[in-house]
């Protein structure tokens, strides 16, 4: 077997092996969608225009999503392999060193889309609907998944450069702002200028527009859609790409 | 590919590791230009105490850390020129032993079988572990195994492939005596399967049990190297030691330098260290000739040389913690 699908195997065993790693990345995400809806539900009804007659959470889904995937574990399980010496372990092997990469993005694949699955049946449940029917259900569920992929190069690549559990998750931290710098709460075109400014510049603010129209309209709107993918395969190449760089420096 | 014939496993000629220094700081040499032949089918010891440079040098051989300067061929391999050929040819087990406490034994070297590349990787892990006497432990997490259990199934990981040579960094650091005796037994079992291993050590006596020929290295150099007993029988045949009052060390140093028979007299944790051809005969000598010049030594052993004697003859300091402490 190539050895990035064997330690694609041993990454996503984890995943199942350790739930503990995966729960609170899912608690945080929930609870904020549960508190923003409690606090904001009667202030935007479903005929408020932006919402196209549907309850605020529909709204707020693409938010948990990409907050429910955006998370550090795979860089803290690579500071573990550092810290027992495992990575020694896999760096003496004749093997690509690109494939200790791949396979702790792989688990992070795999926690994607079983963590968006999670985060749609918990919209459902407080009544959203995804307008795009099935096909925007995949596609919902996918495309977060690829974003958590992509975003997971930060923290492996912090992981192997401080070799820190405490500086690793803060790569967690840094979402913050990426997060709430973005039309999360209301479009884009109502945010205060400067607040609008920045979020345009942020790539959060293309991956949740990208998912929103999923679940808002029937029809798929290809425009941001495209920009939502195009933005995931970006980051996903300079995070990986950082995270490869750092791995290759990792024994200077 | 770059192999080079030759009956030694490790050839290492001006091997330096240079850190660089910080800002306006000078950079530090770990290693200074040392040079090392280990032969095929040996058990070659590395000694020496924490911060010597032992790890940092195995490091560089397993492609594991830059060579600064120097060259260094491994089973046949230049280190430099082809890294990738060297980690085909070895098997490491460092001081850590780096295991996935995620993964039980039986899974963790299905992995490292197939990351080898090994054809059946089921049945060469369930060989290992029975080789390692870990079948009964096999399907359990690796974190629930005890530290000389985990050391055991280190050594299995690193002999997936059947290297030529066999690194181990430290194999016995923080065992209990009973799981070091086990590992010793291991690793002479690997060696008579043909494998040269090169073990790095601060136990004195763990050199002196495994070691067919070692190298003693100090702040980045190599101050001793030969057979343990060639290294020992170097310093004279026995050691009389003399626990003395520390004022009268130097006028007891310079009486005894005159006596017939010492070949050396050196420092000692309490007095001093009189190497002698036979120190049962010379003992009632250096009691009258001490008498003579009215010192009265606290106590006096005799002993064989050992390895620290070796080392503090070359650097002129001890060993610390050339004897392992207990496991709790």
């Amino acid at each position: 077997m190539n050895e990035t699908l064997l330690l694609s195997r041993r990454a996503v065993r984890e995943v199942w092996r350790i739930p503990a790693a995966t729960i609170p990345t899912l608690f945080i995400p929930v609870f904020f969608l549960v508190v923003n809806l409690g606090q904001v539900n009667r202030i935007f009804p479903p005929s408020t225009p932006f919402l196209h007659g549907q309850h605020y959470v529909a709204f707020q889904i693409p938010v948990s999503l990409v907050f429910a995937v955006s998370s550090a574990t795979s860089g803290l399980a690579m500071v573990t392999d550092i810290d027992v010496g495992y990575l020694d372990k896999l760096l003496a092997a004749p093997i690509r060193r690109t494939s200790i990469v791949w396979g702790r993005l792989a688990a992070d694949l795999v926690r994607g889309l079983a963590v968006s699955a999670l985060v749609l049946v918990v919209g459902f449940a407080f009544g959203a609907r995804i307008k795009s029917g099935l096909i925007g259900v995949l596609l919902l569920i996918v495309l977060s998944a690829l974003w958590g992929v992509a975003y997971a190069g930060i923290a492996i690549a912090i992981a192997l450069k401080t070799k820190n559990v405490q500086t690793t998750n803060a790569s967690f931290i840094i979402f913050f702002p990426l997060l709430f710098l973005t039309p999360n709460f209301v479009p884009l075109d109502l945010l205060a200028g400067p607040l609008k400014a920045i979020a345009r510049f942020n790539p959060v603010t293309y991956v949740i527009t990208g998912l929103r129209d999923l679940v808002l309209f029937s029809d798929i709107h290809w425009g941001s859609l495209g920009a939502c993918a195009l933005t995931i395969a970006l980051t996903g190449v300079v995070l990986t790409g950082l995270s490869l760089r750092a791995l290759n420096n990792f024994a200077e | 590919m770059t192999e080079q014939s030759g009956e030694l496993a490790i050839e290492v000629r001006g091997l330096v590791k240079r850190y660089p220094g910080g800002r306006g700081q000078d950079g530090v040499d770990a290693v200074r230009g040392i040079d090392l032949d280990v032969r095929r089918g040996e058990v070659f010891g590395f000694l020496g105490p924490n911060g010597a440079g032992k790890t940092t040098t195995v490091r560089m051989l397993c492609t594991l850390l830059p060579i600064s300067d120097g060259r260094a061929v491994v089973a046949g391999v230049d280190v430099r020129r082809d890294p990738a050929e060297v980690r085909r040819r070895i098997g490491v087990a460092l001081q850590e032993a780096g295991l996935d406490g995620r993964q039980t034994g039986r899974e963790l070297l299905e992995l490292q079988c197939g990351l080898y590349r090994i054809a059946d990787p089921a049945a060469r892990a369930t060989e290992l572990l029975s080789l390692v006497g870990l079948d009964d432990a096999a399907d359990r997490l690796i974190s629930t195994y005890s530290g000389g259990m985990k050391r055991r199934l280190d050594l299995a990981t690193a002999l997936v492939h059947e290297p030529r040579v066999l690194f181990l960094d430290e194999p016995t650091t923080g065992l209990d005596p009973a799981s070091r005796v086990t590992v010793w037994d291991e690793v002479r079992r690997i060696n008579e399967l043909g494998t040269t291993v090169f073990l790095t050590t601060q136990y004195l006596e763990e050199a002196d049990q495994l070691c067919d020929r070692l190298a003693i290295i100090d702040d980045g150099t190599i101050v001793a190297e030969g057979t343990p007993n060639a290294l020992k029988s170097e310093l004279g045949s026995d050691v009389c030691t003399i626990s003395l009052d520390p004022i009268e060390h130097e006028r007891a140093r310079a009486a005894l330098g005159s006596l017939a028979g010492v070949d050396h007299v050196t420092d000692a944790a309490e007095g001093l260290a009189v190497y002698v051809d036979d120190a049962a005969a010379a003992v009632a000598d250096i009691v009258r000739l001490l008498s003579d010049v009215d010192i009265r030594p606290r106590a006096i052993s005799l002993s064989r040389p050992s390895l620290d004697d070796v080392f503090l003859a070359s650097t002129g300091r001890r060993i610390e913690g050339g004897v392992p402490e207990l496991a709790s």
